[in-house]
């Protein structure tokens, strides 16, 4: 008991917390980034990869219901906390419930119970097989109809993205709010930086960390320069599209402050856009959604009363 | 007794990956000692499974991976013995290489899951990039020495191999990079697939495939030492072993993803060219 108590409490110095943005939550979500790479925790990939649940802001009913299907898929130890001001509460009391022996036990114990009922499927788990089409090349190729979003990191809020895949090649991709909203606008540098962020960490960039420090307002010099001047990043992202009409690395660019003063950009709408993707890789698409200008909600005044909850769950 | 190698090697292997993997947190900006602590939460954390997954495919073929760098460790000199002295242990190498092939597409396609299926894809085409450059950079020291025994390389070496053919080693660093799937040719794990073929896995299955990740970079770091830098006693191979894994970890932190598309382009229409060139000139010495 002692040695587990201990080994749990070893495990948690470096949570992995999977952060879901609801329209309205983007500063929270921006701020426990930072909060993230100050303390040394990580960021997590997938809900298999998280150990904590944060949802920032507050999630209408369609982003509601896929957080519940996320928070379900999480392994365990798992916690779970909503932040709609300052995320550190929300985090503490997330990273404390994880230590919490006997409440992740009983967590434990009630999935098991709740596992065993259902699954009576003819097909494999009541999934459909893949259907098939031609791809861009006119070979029939496997179709895969997977929806991405709105729960994936560096993604715009409450988006989500109904695919058909061949490989992972994108043979149709039709855009939407998943409740009807887009991501708040933030001012102009704060807005511009974090989208350049977003595109950095899918790029795997060392200069993410820095675009991260410049967007909480540190001085960290001159980022375009340095940005500009990475030529295997050029070498990466050049050609590749962009929805707002340049290439990729031409958009990456002109997000950075001091980079190219590029055209002012026009908030655009999801829907119709999924054509552009077309015949793309999903890292393409990954990336040219990252740096899109979505048009969104107009940001909530950060000044807001704190509210922090966390929670592992219980019977 | 040449057995005695197997455990040596072994823990030698695995204080060698662990240490590598905290050098690469730290460049990331994260502590030294980031793997323990991974390694603890992985330890505690519960397993999952997906939707109809092939359980036996995806388990065996996340095991296979420190399986693969161990039998990689095998055709290594250590001194004067060998675990395996194989009269072809540069193709067993290269077979064990190829064998990574296999354990990524199974990841991918045992999960049932897009995230791991998409990154068994992107590691499919990565391969298709790297492993002539790699089959090439492999024969070029072979040719050298007119053998294919890993002994015999290290005993024709009086300049290390590594000045008198530096393509063919540069290419191969890469070609490591390449089959661990670590840092700029991370792409079938990366993060924007949830993960990719790691996504889907939780607790020991996620740990041993993550483990294999840095055990292959070691066994591809170690490999090297024979080949190019003129092999050595224990000591000697753990310190070039260490210098090899210094350089493959700095230059990765430094360079972003690179895309598997683009890699196809620099694999057929550089790398491989440079290599065969390389060959050509290593032959010619050896004929003239």
């Amino acid at each position: 008991m002692e040695l587990t108590t201990r080994l749990l409490a070893y495990a948690a110095a470096r949570p992995h917390v999977l952060l879901v943005e609801a329209p309205g939550g983007r500063r929270t979500r921006m701020a426990a980034q930072d909060l993230l790479a100050a303390r040394g925790w990580l960021p997590a990939v997938s809900p298999a990869d998280a150990d904590v649940l944060l949802v920032c802001g507050r999630p209408a009913p369609g982003l509601a219901e896929r957080v519940a299907r996320v928070w379900s898929q999480m392994p365990g130890p798992r916690a779970r906390g909503t932040a709609t001001g300052d995320p550190a509460p929300a985090l503490d009391v997330a990273r404390e419930s994880l230590t919490d022996l006997q409440a992740q036990r009983e967590d434990a114990v009630a999935r098991d119970i709740e596992a065993d009922g259902g699954m009576t499927d003819d097909m494999p788990g009541g999934l459909m097989m893949a259907g098939s089409g031609s791809d861009r090349d006119e070979l029939q190729l496997e179709q895969l109809q997977p929806e991405l979003g709105p729960v994936l990191p560096h993604w715009p809020a409450g988006l989500l993205a109904r695919l058909t895949l061949q490989g992972d090649v994108v043979a149709a991709a039709e855009l939407s709010w998943c409740d009807g909203v887009g991501p708040d606008r933030l001012d102009e540098r704060a807005e511009r930086l974090d989208r350049a962020y977003a595109v950095l960490s899918l790029a795997g960039s060392r200069h993410a960390a820095a675009v991260r420090a410049g967007r909480a307002g540190q001085d960290v010099g001159d980022l375009a320069r340095r940005v500009g001047r990475d030529r295997a990043l050029r070498w990466s992202l050049r050609g590749l599209p962009s929805l707002t009409g340049e290439d990729l690395w031409a958009e990456l660019l002109a997000l950075l402050p001091d980079g190219p003063v590029g055209r002012p950009q026009q908030p655009v709408e999801p829907a119709g856009l999924g054509e552009m993707l077309v015949g793309q890789e999903l890292a393409a698409l990954r990336l040219a959604l990252a740096a899109c200008p979505f048009s969104g909600s107009v940001a909530p005044q950060p000044a807001r009363p704190v509210r922090g909850r966390a929670r592992g769950r219980r019977r | 007794m040449t057995w005695v190698l197997l455990p040596a090697l072994a823990v030698g292997l695995a204080v060698l990956a662990v240490a590598t993997a905290g050098v690469s947190a730290r460049l990331a900006g994260g502590s030294l000692s980031a793997p323990l602590h991974e390694g603890a939460r992985l330890l505690v954390q519960r397993r999952r499974t997906t939707v109809a997954p092939d359980s036996l495919l995806w388990r065996v073929a996340g095991g296979s991976l420190p399986v693969i760098a161990l039998m990689m460790l095998a055709v290594v000199p250590v001194g004067g013995s060998v675990l395996a002295d194989l009269p072809v242990g540069v193709v067993w190498f290269n077979a064990m290489d190829v064998l990574v092939w296999a354990s990524l597409w199974l990841l991918g396609w045992g999960s049932n899951a897009l995230g791991p299926l998409v990154g068994g894809y992107r590691f499919l085409a990565q391969a298709l990039a790297y492993e002539l450059p790699l089959m090439f950079a492999l024969t070029t020291p072979a040719v050298a020495a007119s053998s294919l025994r890993v002994g015999d390389i290290v005993a024709a070496q009086g300049i290390w191999n590594v000045v008198t053919m530096p393509v063919a080693a540069a290419v191969f660093l890469l070609c490591v990079l390449g089959f661990a799937f670590l840092g700029p040719l991370g792409q079938p794990a990366a993060a924007d697939l949830g993960g990719g073929v790691l996504d889907e896995l939780s607790g020991p299955d996620r740990l041993v495939v993550v483990a294999g990740r840095w055990a292959l970079l070691t066994a591809g770091a170690a490999f090297f030492v024979p080949l190019f830098l003129g092999g050595g006693g224990a000591l000697v191979l753990l310190v070039k072993t260490a210098a090899v894994l210094a350089v493959l970890v700095g230059v990765g932190s430094r360079l972003p993803l690179l895309r598997v598309e683009r890699l196809l382009e620099i694999g057929w229409l550089v790398l491989l060219p440079l290599t065969l060139v390389q060959l050509l000139v290593t032959s010619l010495t050896v004929v003239l």
